[in-house]
Formats: C-alpha cells, structure tokens, sequence
C-alpha cells in the first residue's frame, strides 16, 4: 500500500489503482489525448480502445492555445481540436460519457491554468468531479501560486499532479513531494513533450533521485518522449511506478486519420504492447 | 472560455498578450501608473521625435512619448518629465513609413 499524503484523507480512484497494480507487482499505463483531435465522438472511440487495450489510467487533455509544455506533435492536435471548436465544456461531457461505460478508470484532465481560472476553481473543479474526473494535471501552475487551486482540488478529493523535471533541485522536489497528490509526474528529459531516439544516462539517474525522495509515499510516474516497449522497461527498471504516453499516440492518430477502423486497431494493439511491458 | 486571444499593436515588442509579474505588483500597489495609447498616437510621437530632435525612438518608446506630450500640456513650463527611450527606432522605419503610407499589415 501506498502510505496515504498527509495532505489527501479520501482515497479515489487514482489512489485505488496503484494499490490495486502494486498487489498484482504491476505497474500502470498512462494514456494522454487531446480531447477533440480529430473530433469529439473520435475522441471517444480513441479513449475506449486505449482503455480495452490495457490503458490503466486516462488522461484527457482539453487543448489550449498556449501549450507550453507541450512539443510540435501535441500542439498539432491542440490547435487542430480549437479550430474544430471543442471548448472545456466538451471535453467534460466527453469524460462523462467515459465515466458511464467505465466506472473505475482513473481520469485525469490535463490543462493550463487559465482554463480552470477563467471558469473559476471551484465552478470548475465541481463540473469536473460530477464528469467523473479524479485529478488534474496543470502544468504552469508552480507551487508557490497553488494555494486556491491546491483547497479547492483537495476539498473535493480531487488528486493534484505536480511535474518535476531533471534540473529540479532537491528541496523543491520535496516540497512539491509534500504537496502532490494521486502520483508525481516526472519528466524524463530537458524540453517539452514529444517523441525521442533514446534517453541519456541522466534520465535514469534523475529517476533514482526522485524515486529515493519519494520512497513510497506516492506512486511515481514517468512521461516525455516514452514511444515503445523498450523505452517503458527502461523507465520502470530505473524505479517508475507508472509510464505516460502522449506524443506517441497522437502521432498513430494523426497517420491513421483518414481510416477509423484501422487507428483504432492500431492504438489498441500498441497499447497491448506496452502495457505487456509494464507486467 | 479561457483561451488567450490574439492581439494587436503596430509595436512588435508589445504585441503579445500578457503582462509580467513585475508590472502586474508595481500597478497592485500604485506604484506606477499605467497608461495606453493607440498605434496613431504612437506613430505621431515617432515622427514629432523624429523631426524636432533628430532621435528616432523604438516604436514601444513612442508610446511613452506620446502620453509625455499629452501630461506636458496639463503642467507648468518650470516642471521637467523625464521619459526613457527604452530603444531605436531604425529597427521601426519601415513599419512606420508602411503606416504613414496606408499600408497596415
């Protein structure tokens, strides 16, 4: 079992997940889309043959138009969704959907701030547990400006994602460590997201001090760059609890596009693979 | 909901949306106060610069100095403003003979 954050008292499904892998010595598959690439309803049929697949959490990504930690493949599938006008409100009722034909699935909405800002944290956070979301992932939100966000997700059992990276010193770490909720998100690499040739030996290095850190007080999750079965061994032999995707998916997306049928036998069968390799 | 929109402004260095943190606390505690003018008034402070004292200011500078001229009428002859010309303006010229030609981008 994971030892609860003294910051999350409800467990959700997050929480539920990793000790449910942990007890089978598995580790989980993160999936990331960006919700209304190619359209909503695709959205739909992409996430449920994630999940048949093998996915063994969700995370929905409502596009924004600033990215900013995003690479050139994700910010395509971003723009591409606004241009076809999918607004957070979609995105939402998308998850709904989700919810209803998978009650246990972890979702997890990633974002920038401005979204849940202009809405405001709380109107936000509230439509989003009611569409069955158990986390956020908002990567330009650093701690020292996360008070009203960091109330507003706990008091409704929301988890809270942090991301720290490779240059993040030691007693940063630890403070984001305290107040993380669900898994710490470590990224791999310098840069943003996207796929990469190999990794370089400070990427396993910067798993070891972030894993020693962490122990096992929450699950760690490693994401940036990670595009096949070997990468993802290599990830979980350096300490990762979980492995995302991203980039690699919506790349299988954009080249399968203009064929339904084969992009979601495409994506399942990958998924497959992967989630072989987390066993 | 939520998405930043596009902007506009004749000055490269101010179209983009957003303000720093810096500015954003100095406005907070009334420190400075902030003003605005329009692509005009800018291009008209540019060209007055320009023909009176022979500097060609930065196209954001140009701002400045058309609210300085502006505050100017409103004080005494005795009283001195100082305006800091944050750049040159060669980098402008184009844009502006653009502008003062009725070609807008």
């Amino acid at each position: 079992m994971y030892k609860s954050n003294s910051v999350s008292k409800k467990k959700n499904r997050i929480d539920n997940k990793f000790n449910e892998l942990k007890s089978k010595n598995e580790k989980a598959l993160i999936c990331y889309v960006v919700a209304g690439y190619p359209d909503i309803m695709t959205s739909e049929h992409i996430i449920t043959s994630l999940i048949n697949g093998g996915a063994d959490i969700i995370e929905i990504g409502i596009p924004f138009s600033d990215p900013i930690a995003d690479g050139s493949t994700i910010q395509y599938a971003i723009q591409n969704s606004l241009i076809s006008g999918t607004t957070p409100c979609m995105c939402l009722e998308l998850a709904s959907r989700i919810r209803k034909t998978f009650p246990n699935i972890p979702l997890i909405i990633m974002t920038y701030s401005n979204i849940l800002y202009r809405k405001g944290y709380i109107q936000f956070a509230k439509k989003a547990k009611e569409s069955g979301i158990d986390g956020f992932i908002i990567p330009d939100i650093p701690i020292e400006e996360s008070k009203e966000y960091l109330n507003t997700m706990q008091n409704i059992g929301m988890s809270t994602i942090f991301l720290v990276s490779p240059n993040t010193s030691e007693k940063r770490l630890k403070m984001i460590s305290r107040i993380c909720t669900g898994f710490l998100y470590a990224i791999s690499v310098y840069g943003t997201t996207g796929e990469r040739q190999g990794f370089d030996e400070y990427t396993i290095e910067s798993i070891k001090r972030v894993k020693n850190i962490t122990a096992d007080k929450i699950p760690l999750a490693v994401g940036f760059g990670i595009s096949n079965p070997q990468h993802v061994k290599y990830m979980i032999d350096a300490g990762a609890d979980a492995v995302i995707i991203g980039s690699a998916i919506i790349k299988k997306i954009i080249k399968e596009i203009e064929n339904k049928e084969r992009l979601l036998n495409t994506l399942n069968r990958f998924i497959y693979e992967l989630k072989n390799s987390c066993r | 909901m939520g998405q930043i929109s596009t902007t506009h402004s004749i000055s490269a260095g101010l179209d983009y949306p957003g303000v720093g943190p810096e500015h954003s606390y100095l406005k907070e505690i009334k420190r400075v106060n902030y003003k605005s003018c329009t692509d005009d008034d800018a291009i008209k402070a540019f060209v007055i610069l320009s023909e009176k004292e022979g500097i060609i200011p930065a196209l954001e500078s140009a701002h400045a100095i058309s609210y300085g001229m502006k505050l100017a009428k409103k004080m005494k002859k005795s009283e001195t403003i100082v305006i800091t010309l944050s750049g040159r303006g060669d980098k402008d010229v184009e844009v502006v003979q653009n502008y003062i030609n009725g070609i807008r981008d």
